[in-house]
């Protein structure tokens, strides 16, 4: 199906655009994360145009045409090694491959970054004025990568009219478990398997983006530009709570968070009991869930107040 | 000057019968002059320094455009036309002379929007009169937002539904043609554009050829003939070409894509047998769209015909 960007009038003078991972593009009009922050904006969410970047369907066009996931042996080689060799590093492993061997492809690269231009363009047209309206990202997974490219990219090439050189600035950028880290380690031990390496942004050094307009170095995010990981998520950096710094985006000048997750929903022993006790008297099976550490909605949910300080 | 003055004289021409596309923008068009005057006369307003300098670097850029040229939608309009587009002399120009692609210009550009730049305007209450940059800013984000999703219909073209399915041996030698600079063939450009070439390199067992089975037999029956394929394959982004809900007999006379090359077939026919088991046959084929025609040469000289089909997928 062809990409669309998504348009609509904005209520005030803030807009969002959501930036989801691999395979968390829904098929409902709002996604799960979206209901999320609006949840976190509380009653400023009716004065946000919030949007959602839907790539799925452009990965989808690479995937089925050409399989190149299941080619990458030696991408799965390295990152295996990295995660400890043994099956749980395997598995691991294996997601990482999955959602990060679009870096093979020039023309994966190509497309999705040209989807993000589009939608961002389309947001800066819709919004009242370029020079007062907020615009700022929240992405997750490989939605992080997409958006450090994307804002360097804005940056780097006025020609795309999303920059500082056309006017434009973001106010905040939030990455929630960003695999960018894990991915410029990929990209560069696996060296000139990389195609046009040096077009990526984060080939070089990781930094925060900024433009030069006339020999003035002009930041294009103004607020915050904040990472947030947590200490069970190996996509933000962290196996078992051990910081892996092969992983882990640390980008100069960055606010960085990472959360104390927990393996199930019971975080404490109090809360064990808690729930063992009112087991016992409904005699209902004890709720007790596994949490899934790279979970987009509970990031959003555990940082509410951040996400509404930060965004209004 | 007045080889520009024909030129826009025919855009105008043009105008009223040019389709107009969809715009949320302020204005449909607006003269290069009034957006050099406003910003001219921010700068003065707040003081800036280097006027002088911002306005020898407009004088620059208007003396390489004609003297009524404009930032206009209705060339935008026209510009929808696919191919049409890049013979366009009106739609070159005003993409020549947008926002990020004049060096002179874009100098301007950067001034004016410099933080301090920008706040000072704030400040002095004027941003209002800064409405024809606005305007054409508008316009050039519509220009951009056509080329991107003109871009982008072509990724959809070469690698969407619609598209040949690559096998294993194939998705190889195309990831290793990315890095071929020379010839321009694969990969993207420069501007990050799909180019519409990728390599063939396919087994096909599902060639056909009509043949007397034995020799007693009088009558031709049709029997399989198992080829290698090695070629490349175009894909054409015309508008027009390969539109999926068009209908048979548009979509036989301009498919989403063509191939050609060479076939090396088998010393016998039939399903499944290997292309150099004996003494192989070889010779051209063409795929036009689903519709393939080979010609093996050798011993056993014959037309064979096919469709594209993968048996097995990614496979053959």
């Amino acid at each position: 199906m062809a990409f669309k960007p998504q348009s609509q009038a904005w209520p005030g003078h803030d807009a969002v655009l959501l930036v989801h991972g691999i395979g968390e593009d829904p098929t409902a009009p709002r996604s799960e994360a979206n209901e999320a922050l609006r949840s976190a904006l509380g009653d400023r969410a009716d004065s946000f145009a919030i949007y959602e970047l839907r790539y799925d369907g452009i990965n989808d066009w690479f995937a089925e045409k050409t399989q190149l996931a299941g080619l990458v042996p030696q991408l799965l080689g390295f990152l295996k090694g990295k995660f400890g060799g043994d099956h749980l590093g395997d598995t691991v492993a294996a997601f990482a491959g999955d959602v990060i061997w679009p870096v093979l492809s020039l023309s994966a690269r190509a497309a999705l970054r040209e989807a993000f231009i589009v939608q961002l363009n389309k947001m800066i047209q819709d919004g009242p004025h370029a020079a007062t309206q907020r615009i700022s990202i929240v992405c997750h997974s490989m939605g992080c990568f997409h958006t450090y490219e994307a804002i360097h990219a804005a940056c780097g090439d006025m020609s795309n009219l999303i920059g500082p050189q056309a006017g434009v600035r973001l106010q905040n950028v939030i990455f929630m478990a960003s695999p960018v880290q894990l991915i410029k380690s990929a990209v560069k031990e696996l060296g000139v398997v990389i195609p046009k390496r040096t077009t990526l942004a984060l080939s070089r050094s990781l930094s925060k983006p900024v433009a030069d307009l006339n020999g003035v170095e002009e930041p294009y995010v103004l607020g915050k530009f904040v990472s947030i990981t947590g200490a069970l998520d190996p996509v933000g950096g962290h196996l078992f709570r051990q910081k892996l710094d092969w992983a882990y985006m640390a980008v100069p000048g960055q606010d960085s968070l990472i959360d104390d997750q927990h393996e199930t929903n019971i975080t404490s022993r109090e809360e064990l009991i808690a729930t063992l006790s009112a087991s016992l008297q409904t005699r209902e099976r004890p709720n007790i869930t596994l949490q899934n550490p790279h979970d987009w909605v509970a990031y959003i949910d555990r940082h509410q107040t951040d996400l509404r300080t930060w965004l209004t | 000057m007045a080889h520009l003055r024909l030129r826009t004289a025919g855009m105008l021409l043009l105008l009223s019968t040019v389709a107009r596309a969809q715009s949320t923008c302020p204005a449909t068009s607006v003269p290069f002059a009034r957006v050099a005057s406003s910003i001219q006369h921010a700068l003065v307003t707040i003081g800036v320094p280097d006027t002088e300098q911002v306005r020898t670097r407009l004088d620059s850029v208007r003396s390489r455009l004609s003297d009524d040229f404009a930032y206009s939608y209705n060339t935008i309009g026209r510009g929808s036309q696919g191919t049409v587009a890049k013979r366009d002399q009106n739609w070159k120009m005003l993409r020549d002379a947008m926002p990020g692609r004049d060096g002179v210009f874009q100098r301007v550009l950067n001034r004016l929007f410099q933080s301090t730049v920008q706040a000072a305007i704030d400040s002095a209450g004027i941003r209002d009169s800064l409405a024809p940059v606005d305007a054409m800013m508008c316009i050039a984000r519509d220009v951009r937002l056509f080329e991107g999703t003109e871009k982008l219909r072509r990724f959809e073209k070469k690698f969407g539904p619609g598209s040949v399915k690559l096998n294993g041996l194939e998705v190889l030698l195309n990831y290793g043609a990315q890095f071929v600079a020379w010839p321009p063939l694969f990969g993207v450009n420069a501007d990050f554009s799909p180019r519409p070439w990728e390599i063939v390199a396919a087994y096909r067992t599902t060639y056909l050829t009509v043949e007397k089975t034995g020799s007693t037999d009088t009558k031709r029956r049709p029997q399989a003939v198992s080829v290698a394929e090695f070629g490349l394959r175009h894909y054409n982004f015309g508008k027009d070409w390969g539109v999926e809900d068009a209908g048979w007999l548009s979509r036989a006379l301009k498919p989403g894509s063509f191939s050609l090359g060479v076939l090396v077939g088998a010393e016998a026919n039939g399903a499944l047998k290997y292309p150099w088991s004996g003494t192989a046959r070889v010779g051209p084929y063409l795929a036009w769209g689903g519709f393939k025609v080979g010609y093996l040469t050798g011993h056993d000289k014959r037309l064979i015909v096919s469709r594209e089909v993968m048996v097995i997928p990614y496979l053959f």
